[in-house]
């Protein structure tokens, strides 16, 4: 293996493995599809290493294998407006950011949430966000603007706002 | 919510989960793995492609020809068609390392590589999904061995119900080829997609 492949992917891997959970994963699932991405870098790292953003590129690798997943295991499950609450929060006596913010993601659509993930935690640029995404650059502020304004209406972390 | 404090709120958010080195050996072995079924796949097709050719040239000689009343008989074995003396042999205990489904993408996590097993001898099939055991008969044949065909009817299973199951069963009903590749043994479909990729399990 490449050396400098090697040092990418141990320095990248924890970032990526958590920006594919961001995005919907399970911890275990986001470890596989992240393994499956870095699988592919190797045969293609000539081309990840040419490119202007090595990780845009590997989130764009990310994304559309993330996409792809999703397409093969989907269950019919429909998002809902309002997610039921978890167990797990009923035994919680504090509100946990991470949990608000969480529970916020899973509220937004699978296009908004991504464009979160991708400018908020991946800090991509529009640009290489629509490279990521498949679209164009105004629509990917279209989907931004969208997706935070419903963050902005989402009761929850509105709390959390106002408790920082 | 200005963009600092998303930021900040998503990366504490990721930062719940935890997250060990990279497994950069397992990465390492994939990408030589993915590398290795290209290029079986590459020989596959050409394999193929140059078979469709003989079957046309042999088919065209056989029309000229009207036969010098010379007949092979097969060497045959019970449920195996006929097999030349250098042809692949799939006797012997494996573990199932890949498993396809029909539209290209794995149907094995993981976490399931090398968890079901598959046991073949004479003919006779006995496997393991680690939840159920599966049985069955199958005909190997070609004179390179590379033809193989479980019995529809033959293949059975017990019925532990369990979630996530890998739908073994399902997918060697769809094999009939077989091939060979640096020590791993794969089990294709009729158009020669690999279905299933065997690794050789401890006892081989």
């Amino acid at each position: 293996m490449d050396e400098e492949f090697a040092d990418y992917a141990a320095a990248r891997w924890p970032r990526l493995v958590r920006s594919a959970v961001l995005l919907g994963c399970t911890p275990a699932d986001a470890e596989d599809l992240v393994q499956g991405v870095l699988e592919r870098c190797v045969r293609k790292w000539s081309r990840v290493r040419a490119a202007d953003n090595r990780d845009a590129y590997v989130h764009r690798m990310l994304l559309h294998a993330f996409v792809s997943s999703r397409r093969r295991r989907w269950t019919g499950e429909v998002p809902a407006a309002v997610v039921p609450e978890r167990a797990a929060d009923d035994a919680l006596t504090r509100v946990d950011d991470a949990d608000v913010m969480a529970h916020a993601l899973d509220r937004l659509s699978a296009d908004h949430r991504a464009a979160v993930v991708l400018r908020y935690y991946a800090h991509l640029t529009e640009h290489q966000m629509a490279a990521a995404l498949g679209v164009a650059p105004g629509t990917v502020k279209s989907r931004l603007s969208r997706a935070l304004q419903e963050l902005a209406s989402d009761p929850h972390l509105n709390d959390l706002r106002g408790m920082q | 919510m200005n963009d600092q404090t998303l930021m900040t709120l998503l990366e504490h958010t990721a930062d719940q989960t935890p997250v060990g080195p990279a497994p950069l050996a397992e990465i390492a072995r994939g990408a030589r793995r993915r590398q290795q079924r290209r290029l079986v796949l590459q020989t596959a097709s050409s394999a193929l492609v140059g078979l469709v050719l003989l079957t046309g040239a042999l088919t065209l000689a056989k029309g000229h020809s009207q036969g010098n009343g010379v007949t092979h008989q097969p060497v045959t074995h019970p449920n195996q068609g006929k097999l030349g003396p250098h042809a692949l042999r799939i006797d012997g205990t494996w573990k199932v390392h890949a498993l396809v489904a029909p539209n290209g993408t794995s149907a094995l996590p993981r976490r399931d590589r090398d968890r079901m097993s598959l046991t073949f001898h004479n003919g006779h099939m006995t496997g393991s999904t680690t939840c159920n055991t599966i049985t069955g008969r199958y005909i190997q044949s070609g004179p390179k061995g590379q033809d193989l065909k479980f019995l529809s009817r033959s293949l059975t299973t017990t019925l532990v119900g369990c979630a996530g199951e890998p739908p073994l069963l399902a997918t060697l009903r769809q094999v009939r080829h077989l091939s060979k590749a640096n020590g791993e043994h794969y089990l294709h479909a009729d158009n020669w997609m690999i279905l299933v990729e065997l690794s050789p399990s401890k006892s081989h």
